[in-house]
Order: structure tokens, then C-alpha cells, then sequence
């Protein structure tokens, strides 16, 4: 995948961009906001990962330019603002996705393939969900591993779900509270250690292969032990 | 970088407007003070002289009056005679006596000026120097007497070319003392008028210059308008001081609070370099790193989320909520963790209580409270959540039957970064309630706390209702 990447910064670029190329993504790396701006409409770019303070053009006037050409690209913006309001003006420039300075970059992965994800519609997806002898039927909204059945109540089932459908892909604190709760900052509070640890009792506890690890520091992921 | 340059250009200003305002003030005091000295001097020796010149011709009448008299009572011997005794040293005097004919018949000046226009006199005649008009001093009169003869007499009284040339001294003299009294006025009063200006200017380019915000410009205590401008330039100057101040004591709050997590970072990092031999111990020092940095972000911006609120500076979206769907959504978020720690949540929810709040930023007092109170109430408590409409306000009440707070504590909960000795073994950063209080305070609704040891604690949250204001 090339992704186009607009970032000023020496140190968090070239963190990002070694990080994505390790991944096996293709990284063009714009240092200010014009020559980024027409990377990331010429370039044939899947994915525009955008600063919002940059030299010359600013982040939000790119996204607003390349929206205005009707590019679809899909874009994740950078910024050191933590501020609701600049969440929503980015999201509402038409941003995808919109990720605030410090992150982890394993966060940056996971909303890379969550927006990347949304982008293409031809992955329907299915409606048994499977990981190393653990599925998930999102009909029945029943999880079954080595023919034993998991009674999963809602939050638990959410989480599982999202677990499943980013299989070795860390989920930080913040996309799970998000994605699970809807809720947008950090309330400083244990809830996701708790959901996480309630739904590992269930899944992991009989087992004797954990599936469901800790990424301390990070957050959590879906994985066999290697 | 937009506040440097308007700064700099009031530092400039002062100094020169008022200097160049001041000059112009007084070129036109002064204008205005010399202009009416100008007409006063010439005004005065012309009115002293127009009263002179009418004293002058009436005297110079009457005594021709009585040369007319004494010449017909004894003709002109009598006139001679006459002539001779009442010579006025002050004066010089011709006299003469024509016939219908302008024959002279008797002539007598006396002394050599006043021969001298006789003779002017007897060229022209009295008629015509009364038409032309004498020079100043000088008056002129005739009189018919008997057989078509006139009797003609010309006075030239020495006081009154005099007095006139006296006058015009005066009015010279008064001229020079108005010029000066004029300019000298003038420099006082505007120099006067203009010092609270200046004293204004002086205390802006001080303060602009020092960088103290403690000084103050001297107020006179007169009410007048320009006190009235020092008096309000006194009061933004001690807003500006108590904002400037309160900007930095947060500022140094932060920088304080933020040294323990911050060396506990770098301790973490140091132990990490250190740990050469060991790869597992060196990856633990380093998720501990990444775990305090994280702890001493979420500080940050909770601490700058405080500092916004309590300054009136946090962008507040506020929309018509719902508070009971709010606090619905807190226990939600809180639900198993309530579970887990066998705390059973009680409700008692009414629907419609609308309110006028910024939705993200009431589910996190919410949550915060909802957080604090699982987390002090020991297992088998229980949390009690109401939301309810209440003289004009809408309440949400969060009662545990935890293990409650001191009653010396009780003032110093909201504080921020302070938790009591029961509370350091929990999670958390310690400001929560802190956030709370702003929040609340920030969309003007207040928050109450009430706790006994032992007996549990009670927070109760008050926002304004939505129809609140139209009632």
C-alpha cells in the first residue's frame, strides 16, 4: 500500500515512515504542507497520514483542498491539539480518522487497517468471525472455542468482535473505550482493563494457549503465542 | 507573535501626542488670550481719547461763550484784556474776530504755536477746520455776534496730545504684560491640564519598560474625566495583573506537578540503558516508560482542561441534553467494573430533565464521579445515581455508602493533585473532583459535597435547566 505521509517533524516521521515501510507499506514523506498536498493528489496514494501544523500549507487545508478535488483517499490526521473542537474540525474537513500527539504507533497500525478497512467495500464482512479454534457468529452472538460454548455478555461480545476483526493488531485503551463505549477521551479510568480481563477469564482461563495478551504500555492484542 | 506589535506601538505613542497635543493647546490659549489683549489695547486709548476730545471742544465752547459775552458787553478792548489775564499755560490759545466780509478785526494768539495756526485759521476759517476736523488736541469753535461778525477761537489743550500719547504707553505696556501672561498662561495651563495625560504616559512607558505589573497610575481623587481614565486604566491594570498571575501560578502548578512523573520517567529510561544483560528487564523499564509518559499526558491535558475551565477559556458546545440519558450512559461505562467489584448501582432516573451543556464534557464529570464513587465503596456497597429536576435546576446526585472523608479533608478535595491517605492506593491522577468543580463552575451550575467517615459521601451536581432562563 503507498502511503503518503506529511509530516515536518524529522524525529516522528521517520519513526512513522520506517514503522509503516516494516509493515510492508510503500512511504512518500512530504517535510511541509504544498509538496504534500500534491503528493498525496498526484501520487496515486492509498492512505494520507497528515500533521495538522506544518510549513506552508496547514493540515486542514489539505484536507479541505484534496476533498474539494473530490479525492476519496482516505486520511488519518496527526496532531498535537487533544482538543474535541479540533478533533471535530478535522473530522468535519473530512478527515477519516484523526489520532493526537503523543501515539503509540501501534494505534497509528490499527486505525490505518481500521479506516483502510471501511474504505474498501468489497470486504463484507463475514458473519462467523474465526482465530485459532475461537469463533464468533455475530448472528447468534455466541463464541465457541474448542467445542465449548462462551457465554459472552454485550460489552464482551463487542470487544471480542473488534478483537477478531483485528486479529494481531494491538487495540490501545482509547480505540477499545471508543469503539465499545463511544466514548471520545479518557475518562481515567480502569474499564477496559476490567471489560478486557472479564472477557480474557472467558476465553483464556480453561485454555492452556492465551490468545488474549497485554502489550504493556500499548494496549491489548489478539494473537497465538509464538 | 500577534500581541508584540501592538504592544510596542503603544509604547511609542505616548510620548509624542500628548507633547505635540499640549503645544497646540496652548498656541491656541495663547491665540485666544492675546487676540482679546490686542482689542483692548486699541481699544483704550481710543475711548480715553474720544472722552478727552469731547471734554476738550465743550471747554473750548464755553470759553468761547464767554469771550462772545465779554466782547459785547465791551468790545474789543474788553476781549484783549480778557485775553491777556486767562492765558492757561496749559494751553495754547488763538482767538480773532471777523466781519461778514472775512475781515479780520482783532486777532490775538499765545503764544508762537497757537500764532502759527492762527494764521491757519485765518486761511481756512473756523468752518472749514470744523469740517475737516482738527488734529487731536486742537478744538475749534465759532460763535455769530452782533452785525454778521464771528468770533472765532482755536484751543490747543497740551494735557490732551498728552494723555493721548500716554494712553497709547499704557496700552503698550498692557500689550506686553498680556503677550507674556498669554504664552506664560498658556504653558501652565495646558502643563495642568495635560499632567494626568502625562503622568499616564510616564506610567505606561514604566510598566511597558519594567515589565511590573504592580504599578499604578496616581489617581487624584477628582472625579473628572481624566481621573476617571486613570481610574480605569488602574482597573484593567490590575486585571491584567490578576490574570497574568493566575496564568503563571498555573503555569508553575503544572511545571510542579508534572517534575514526579516526569523523574519518574527518566529514572525509568535510566534503568532501561542501564540493563545491558538482561532483554527481558530492559523491556519492562521500557513499557514503564511509555506508561508514565502516557500517565503524565493524560495529566497534561487534564490539568490544562482544568486550567481552560476555571478561566473561562474552555470552548463549551452546549446542546439541550438529556441529563438522565448522560448519567445513563456513566453507569453504562461503569457497569462492570461496578460488577467486578460487587458494588450494586441504584437508580433513580427522571426523564425530561433537560439542561443546556457541553454533552463530552458532562459525561466525563459523570464518569469522574461515578469513578470516584465505585472505587471508595467497599464491596457489597452501594452507589445510588439520581437525576432530578429541582428548583429550576436539574440535580444529578451521586450518593455512596463508601467509607467516606474526613471531615478536615472535606476543604481539600477539590484542590488539585490532593487525595486523602485512603485514596493513595487507588488509581488515579487525583484530579478528578478538581476537573469536576471547573467543569461544573465553567457552565455556571455548582456542585455540593457532603460526606461522613464511615457513612458514605454524597455529591451533588446542579446545572442550570434549559427553560430555566424563560421562567
Amino acid at each position: 500500500m503507498h502511503v503518503v505521509l506529511i509530516e515536518d517533524d524529522e524525529k516522528i516521521g521517520s519513526f512513522v515512515s520506517q514503522g509503516l515501510k516494516q509493515e510492508g507499506h510503500v512511504v512518500s514523506w512530504a517535510r511541509e504542507g504544498d509538496g504534500g498536498l500534491v503528493l498525496a493528489r498526484d501520487a496515486a496514494a492509498d492512505l494520507a497520514v497528515i500533521d495538522l501544523m506544518l510549513p506552508g500549507k496547514d493540515g486542514l487545508s489539505i484536507v479541505r483542498a484534496l476533498r474539494a478535488t473530490k479525492s476519496a483517499i482516505p486520511i488519518i490526521i496527526l496532531s498535537a491539539k487533544a482538543d474535541v473542537d479540533d478533533r471535530v474540525k478535522g473530522l468535519e474537513a473530512g478527515a477519516d480518522d484523526y489520532l493526537t500527539k503523543p501515539f503509540s504507533f501501534a494505534e497509528l497500525l490499527a486505525r490505518v487497517s481500521a479506516v483502510m478497512r471501511r474504505m474498501s467495500p468489497r470486504t463484507e464482512q463475514p458473519l462467523l468471525l474465526e482465530f485459532h479454534g475461537l469463533t464468533l457468529d455475530r448472528v447468534s452472538r455466541r463464541a465457541m472455542r474448542a467445542g465449548r460454548t462462551i457465554d459472552l455478555q454485550g460489552k464482551e461480545f463487542t470487544l471480542l468482535e473488534y478483537f477478531m476483526q483485528n486479529p494481531d493488531r494491538v487495540l490501545s485503551k482509547t480505540m477499545i473505550l471508543e469503539h465499545v463505549w463511544d466514548y471520545h477521551f479518557d475518562p481515567q479510568t480502569n474499564v477496559v482493563d476490567v471489560l478486557v480481563s472479564r472477557l480474557r477469564s472467558k476465553v483464556d482461563r480453561e485454555f492452556p494457549e492465551k490468545l488474549i495478551h497485554t502489550i504493556r504500555g500499548v494496549g491489548y492484542v489478539l494473537r497465538t503465542t509464538e | 507573535m500577534s500581541s508584540a506589535p501592538p504592544s510596542r506601538r503603544v509604547a511609542a505613542a505616548p510620548a509624542r501626542p500628548w507633547r505635540s497635543l499640549g503645544l497646540r493647546l496652548a498656541i491656541w490659549y495663547a491665540s485666544a488670550t492675546l487676540a482679546s489683549y490686542v482689542a483692548l489695547a486699541a481699544i483704550l486709548p481710543m475711548t480715553v481719547n474720544a472722552w478727552a476730545e469731547r471734554d476738550g471742544q465743550a471747554s473750548t465752547e464755553s470759553l468761547l461763550t464767554r469771550y462772545k459775552d465779554t466782547f459785547e458787553a465791551g468790545g474789543t478792548d474788553a476781549l484783549h484784556a480778557m485775553f491777556d489775564c486767562h492765558a492757561d499755560p496749559r494751553s495754547s490759545v488763538a482767538l480773532r474776530l471777523i466781519d461778514d466780509r472775512n475781515v479780520e478785526l482783532f486777532s490775538a494768539s499765545s503764544d508762537d504755536e497757537s500764532s502759527h495756526l492762527a494764521e491757519a485759521l485765518s486761511e481756512k476759517g473756523a468752518r472749514h477746520l470744523t469740517r475737516v476736523g482738527a488734529p487731536i488736541g486742537w478744538h475749534v469753535a465759532a460763535v455769530s455776534v452782533s452785525q454778521g461778525r464771528q468770533l472765532e477761537i482755536l484751543v490747543h489743550h497740551e494735557s490732551a496730545s498728552l494723555r493721548w500719547g500716554r494712553a497709547r504707553r499704557v496700552s503698550l505696556v498692557v500689550l506686553g504684560c498680556g503677550l507674556l501672561s498669554a504664552i506664560l498662561g498658556a504653558f501652565f495651563i495646558t502643563r495642568r491640564a495635560l499632567l494626568p495625560v502625562a503622568e499616564l504616559a510616564r506610567a505606561t512607558q514604566r510598566i511597558v519598560e519594567s515589565g511590573d505589573l504592580g504599578l499604578r497610575v496616581q489617581e487624584r481623587g477628582t472625579t473628572d474625566s481624566l481621573d476617571r481614565l486613570a481610574a480605569l486604566f488602574n482597573r484593567m491594570l490590575s486585571r491584567n495583573e490578576s490574570l497574568v498571575r493566575a496564568m503563571k501560578e498555573s503555569l508553575d502548578n503544572v511545571a510542579h506537578d508534572l517534575r514526579t512523573p516526569l523523574t519518574r520517567l527518566r529514572a525509568g529510561a535510566e534503568l532501561g540503558l542501564r540493563e545491558t544483560t538482561d532483554q527481558k528487564r530492559a523491556q519492562e523499564a521500557l513499557a514503564e516508560v511509555v506508561e508514565e509518559s502516557d500517565r503524565v499526558l493524560a495529566m497534561l491535558t487534564t490539568l490544562m482542561d482544568i486550567t481552560e475551565a476555571e478561566t473561562g477559556s474552555m470552548k463549551l458546545y452546549k446542546q439541550a441534553q438529556d441529563l438522565a440519558a448522560i448519567a445513563r450512559e456513566a453507569i453504562d461505562l461503569y457497569d462492570l467494573v461496578s460488577t467486578e467489584r460487587g458494588v450494586h448501582i441504584v437508580t433513580h432516573l427522571d426523564p425530561g430533565v433537560i439542561v443546556e451543556v457541553d454533552r463530552q464534557r458532562i459525561r466525563q464529570v459523570c464518569a469522574n464521579l461515578l469513578d470516584n464513587a465505585i472505587k471508595y465503596t467497599a464491596p457489597g456497597g452501594r452507589v445510588e445515581v439520581t437525576v432530578a429536576a429541582d428548583e429550576g435546576t436539574g440535580a444529578l446526585t451521586i450518593r455512596d455508602n463508601g467509607m467516606g472523608i474526613a471531615p478536615e479533608d472535606i476543604p481539600r478535595v477539590w484542590d488539585r493533585l490532593y487525595r486523602g491517605d485512603r485514596s493513595r492506593s487507588e488509581h488515579g491522577l487525583g484530579l478528578g473532583l478538581s476537573l469536576v468543580k471547573a467543569v461544573v463552575m465553567a457552565h455556571g451550575g455548582e456542585v455540593n459535597l457532603k460526606s461522613d467517615v464511615g457513612a458514605g459521601t454524597t455529591v451533588e451536581v446542579r446545572l442550570r435547566l434549559r427553560d430555566a432562563g424563560a421562567l
